[in-house]
């Protein structure tokens, strides 16, 4: 108690008061400013930074209500905490300056006991809250630097993309990713092969945010340098990138591929899928049939000497094939119930016949209005091919 | 140099003074003679002028004129010590704030009569025991 040492404004109309506080203040080692009326201490107020100000309530022309009324309108002076000082009796005055927004009293005459105390107190507060601020605005600054690196994380990532997809006659394509943070672990890629095949990968990085990006970031490297080594194999692309991903990382992570490569003219996709959602195949001559490309291997990252099997489908006119990550089967709605395949499955099929892009805006209008206002949870990519 | 005997060996004041609210202000300045003398200065500058302003809210029957110098006179005259003269504030404010002025010149006569004597007391006291500090 009363260790606090301030810059305290007295503020009394009587000179032989103010003496009193301002001796007993600067007994107590504070530095001590005083003025006159509620006009002065405004104008001082506003002038210099002070901890706290003693404030007499009946004074000549403005009183001490109107002193903290005005205070109180400023965004800087609201801050600085008032005790106001009134006669022993006047209790009915000091409540109105409470209400008014005075943190406590002092009554006349001065007791030195009364006055250590409450200025000490009222000293502590200040600085406790001082501190406070200054951590929240700390807090505020090392959150914004977060946020703006989050952003250019945000934008490196967004570059990885495709910025066009290329235009196939014959074939349409649709493909978003839709991050549930500023990063995403989920990513697709979209390239045409030296050999003028279509090689389409969706993914997923195991976990949200930075890590799975970075680790996102290496896997997409990797499966698009290796994508483009083995054009028509995509068991060797991945078993390549599996094994860099082992030797080159030590983060546990995995990460779950479907990767294909679309031969335009026949219609041929030959696939590995590495733990991967099974991308829903739509065939429109068998009246909107599906087959799903289940998994042909374990995710990447996980054995050395991971293999995967190639499988193969051929898309005819009219089929849909529909890659995804598990962002929309996951998604949950109010009553934590899943998205799940069937909802994906009944969407798509009241959509085959329309256009990649119909289908992949429906799928994602679908899954938003289910969750309706819960947060999106995880990330999304998903891919539409579709063959006119 | 306590003050506990402050008005002690002053024949015509004794009773006026509150020795523990003087003592309180001693403390309040940090045991400072020189302080409190000050301080004495202050209040015996300070009060007349709030007297007239008295006087003259009779004059002109003003009654809030009266109680807002009650007011003030009310605290600071306890501050020294003088009870009787703050008191007699108390009852001076009130009428003030009722807005009458009935019996308030008898009050204010007493009051300037009590006022003379706790002067002359506080200036003894200030002389006796300020003065060794030579300030």
């Amino acid at each position: 108690m009363g260790s606090e040492r301030g810059h305290i404004l007295v503020v009394d109309d009587h000179r032989t008061d103010r003496l009193k506080l301002c001796l007993g203040l600067q007994q107590q080692g504070h530095a001590v400013d005083e003025a006159e009326d509620g006009v002065q201490a405004l104008q001082m107020l506003r002038a210099h930074s002070y901890d706290l100000v003693l404030l007499d309530i009946v004074m000549p022309e403005m009183d001490g209500y109107q002193v903290l009324e005005q205070m109180k309108e400023d965004d800087v002076l609201r801050d600085v905490p008032v005790l106001v000082i009134s006669a022993y009796d006047d209790i009915d005055r000091v409540v109105k300056g409470i209400l008014l927004g005075a943190e406590d009293y002092l009554p006349k005459p001065f007791d030195p006991v009364l006055l250590r105390a409450r200025i000490g107190a009222s000293l502590e507060k200040k600085r406790l809250r001082d501190q406070e601020r200054k951590l929240q605005k700390q807090l505020q600054d090392a959150n914004e630097t977060m946020r703006r690196e989050l952003a250019l994380a945000m934008d490196v990532q967004a570059s990885f993309l495709p910025r066009e997809l290329p235009d196939i006659p014959g074939w349409q394509l649709a493909v978003t990713l839709r991050p549930a943070r500023e990063t995403s672990g989920d990513f697709y890629d979209v390239s045409v092969l030296p050999n003028g095949w279509l090689g389409i990968v969706v993914a997923d990085v195991a976990g949200k945010g930075a890590a799975a990006a970075l680790f996102m970031a290496l896997s997409w490297s990797l499966i698009r340098t290796y994508a483009e080594e083995y054009p028509t194999q995509p068991e060797l692309a991945l078993r390549a990138a599996n094994r860099r991903i082992l030797t080159d990382t030590r983060t546990n992570r995995f990460v779950t591929v479907f990767y294909g490569i679309l031969d335009p003219v026949t219609g041929r996709l030959v696939y590995c899928n590495a733990g991967h959602c099974p991308p829903l195949l739509f065939c429109a001559r068998k009246s909107k049939g599906f087959q799903a490309l289940v998994g042909t291997g374990t995710p990447l990252g996980i054995l050395t000497e991971g293999s995967w099997e190639q499988d193969a489908v051929d898309l005819t006119p009219g089929d849909v094939l529909v890659m995804y990550t598990d962002g929309i089967t996951e998604a949950r709605n109010q009553e934590r119930e899943f998205f799940d395949q069937s909802r994906l499955l009944e969407t798509v099929r009241a959509h085959v016949g329309h256009p990649a892009q119909e289908i992949q805006d429906a799928i994602l209008e679908t899954v938003y209005a289910f969750t309706g206002d819960l947060p999106q949870t995880d990330d999304i990519a998903l891919a539409v091919v579709g063959r006119e | 140099m306590a003050l506990t005997d402050f008005p002690a060996g002053v024949p015509p004041t004794e009773g006026r003074l509150d020795p523990a609210a003087l003592e309180k202000l001693l403390e309040l300045v940090g045991g400072e003679q020189a302080l409190l003398a000050e301080l004495i200065d202050s209040f015996l500058q300070d009060t007349p002028p709030l007297l007239v302003s008295m006087r003259r809210a009779l004059e002109q029957k003003d009654a809030a004129q009266l109680g807002m110098a009650a007011h003030t006179l009310k605290s600071t005259s306890r501050g020294f010590g003088a009870v009787r003269l703050s008191e007699w504030c108390v009852e001076l404010e009130a009428m003030g704030n009722a807005g009458t002025l009935d019996g308030a010149a008898e009050l204010v006569a007493q009051l300037e009569k009590e006022y003379q004597q706790v002067s002359r007391a506080l200036e003894m006291g200030r002389d006796t025991e300020g003065a060794p500090h030579g300030q």
